[in-house]
């Protein structure tokens, strides 16, 4: 029994920590996050979802085998319709350019960064300050119910009542790092949410972004990647990231239903690195094997396509047929331009 | 890309940190915010973030110091200033657990008592008695955690102990009756 002041403490701390929740929520919540707000490290989860395949050796090069994830040559070469962006901001804080694009089964995302950001002595290099403009549809949640549940502050966005919430993060320096995020229901069906982070006087700069944001406009989400057909119960994600219009990399990454599965197919002006490169004949052309550098958790077939490259990742215990197979049913489209980068 | 490891260490993936950690964390958390709840808020936030630049932190030396650091960061500046429930939450949780029949009725009444007075020291407060009796850090540990000097968290430790030792404190507050430091 405790005894002394500091020993009683650390009997109710412990007691306390005893009563922490069940790991299983956290994860449910960790996973209903990631399918909700992809934001603008998309591939970063989408890198995740592989790794975590890798580590729990999921066999499934089986499943890809009997299952190919693209139907058949009937589909290859159709290019899919651009994703019409139905809203779009009017307003951006000086400097800001347009750096991503992201379409998933739920959000269509767009985020501007600083101008002059994106790659540090070659190296691709994320701002800390973004603006991001998520359109989420009604198939991500009743975030309505939500937040009229919630006890964030509001405030009167275009005619309609928002809630605006700030936090702080940290950079990777450690530096604490400030945001706010503005979240309204323009129509039944459709929440937006407008996040900035690391600006100055966010809170403002925030709620004066989301007033500006009005529909309509002629900006899309142009499909350069295609995987053809998907088997049932497969979904996925589109992103398009870069700072300038000849300065791009464009990541599609399919993922089965309970995330047992993730293959991405990558488009990009950049020469990927791939380590312990073997050759292999991919779309008719030599291209190499081998694992790419940076997604050390996955097998990779990269070739030169058109004065761009394409590499397709997948597990670790992909053989080579599978994953020449899978890239060689991959559809690219280099006419597909993205004027909207840099600016 | 990842981050070549630096110094010999191995980078772990995020996936895995989660295994491996996240009960760690939540107990943490919980011990931290003296709530169940919004530990779960606090971490699945603070793992969110994680994720988004697990390329840096996997490469640091200990990526647990720096998750736990990001969680007490979390603590520290939550925006959703829930002072008052968490202490009415506290103690209405405390009461569902209701002690055993081998703990006497003086020794339950001791800890919630302790508890009552923990859950009113100011956050850094707090935070600071956390890290010293729960996670056992030195001075040098809290003050490279809290990003401030060891006297500062000499001061912090001082003051809390003198709150917590104190006898004139109600087990249980009025609704309405407390004014929360954060």
């Amino acid at each position: 029994m405790p005894s002394d002041l500091e020993t009683l403490i650390r009997v109710v701390l412990t007691e306390q920590a005893e009563r922490a929740p069940h790991r299983a929520t956290v994860l449910a919540g960790l996973r209903w996050a990631r399918g909700r707000r992809p934001h603008r490290r998309l591939a970063v989860v989408a890198a995740c979802v592989a790794v975590g395949l890798a580590a729990i050796g999921v066999p499934i090069g089986l499943h890809l085998t009997t299952q190919p994830l693209l139907a058949g040559s009937q589909v290859l070469h159709v290019q899919q319709p651009d994703i019409p962006l139905p809203y779009r901001v009017t307003y951006l804080p000086a400097g800001y350019v347009a750096s991503m694009r992201v379409a998933t089964a739920t959000d269509l995302a767009q985020v501007w960064e600083p101008a002059g950001q994106g790659e540090v002595g070659g190296v691709p290099h994320q701002s800390d300050s973004f603006v991001q403009l998520d359109i989420f549809s009604a198939a991500a949640g009743d975030l309505a119910q939500t937040l009229s549940a919630s006890d964030a502050p509001k405030a009167d966005i275009s005619g309609v009542q928002g809630y605006v919430t700030d936090d702080t993060s940290e950079s990777d320096t450690g530096a604490t790092l400030t945001g706010t995020t503005a979240t309204w229901v323009p129509r039944r069906g459709v929440t937006l949410e407008l996040t900035v982070r690391d600006i100055p006087d966010s809170y403002d700069v925030a709620l004066r972004v989301a007033r500006s944001v009005v529909t309509g406009g002629i900006d899309v989400i142009a499909q350069p990647v295609s995987f053809g057909d998907l088997p049932a119960g497969y979904s996925d994600e589109l992103e398009i990231q870069g700072t300038s219009p000849s300065r791009w990399t464009v990541s599609r990454t399919a993922t089965g239903a309970n995330h047992d599965l993730a293959i991405t197919a990558i488009w990009s002006t950049a020469e990927p690195g791939l380590d312990d490169r073997t050759t292999a004949t991919v779309q008719g052309q030599q291209g190499w094997y081998g694992t790419p550098t940076a997604s050390p958790a996955t097998k990779g077939v990269v070739v030169a396509l058109d004065g761009h490259w394409l590499t397709v990742t997948m597990p670790p215990s992909t053989d080579l047929a599978t994953l020449t197979r899978t890239a060689n049913g991959v559809s690219v489209f280099p006419n597909v331009g993205f004027p909207w980068l840099g600016r | 890309m990842r981050h070549p490891s630096r110094l010999g260490v191995v980078p772990i993936t995020f996936d895995d940190f989660v295994a491996e950690r996240l009960d760690q964390l939540l107990r943490y958390a919980t011990a931290l915010t003296c709530d169940p709840h919004l530990a779960k808020d606090v971490v699945q936030e603070v793992l969110l973030r994680a994720q988004q630049r697990w390329r840096h932190i996997e490469t640091a030396d200990q990526p647990i110091a720096y998750v736990r650091r990001m969680v007490l960061n979390e603590y520290l500046s939550w925006r959703r200033r829930r002072a008052n429930r968490d202490v009415m939450m506290a103690h209405a949780k405390l009461a569902e657990l209701s002690p055993s029949v081998a703990d006497s009725t003086s020794h339950y009444g001791e800890r919630q008592e302790m508890l009552g007075r923990i859950v009113r020291l100011p956050r850094r407060q707090r935070a600071v008695i956390v890290l010293r009796y729960y996670e056992n850090l030195s001075d040098a540990e809290i003050a490279a955690t809290l990003g401030c000097a060891e006297p500062t968290v000499r001061s912090h430790i001082s003051r809390a102990l003198a709150t917590l030792r104190a006898q004139d404190v109600p087990a249980v507050p009025s609704k309405g009756g407390l004014h929360h430091a954060v």
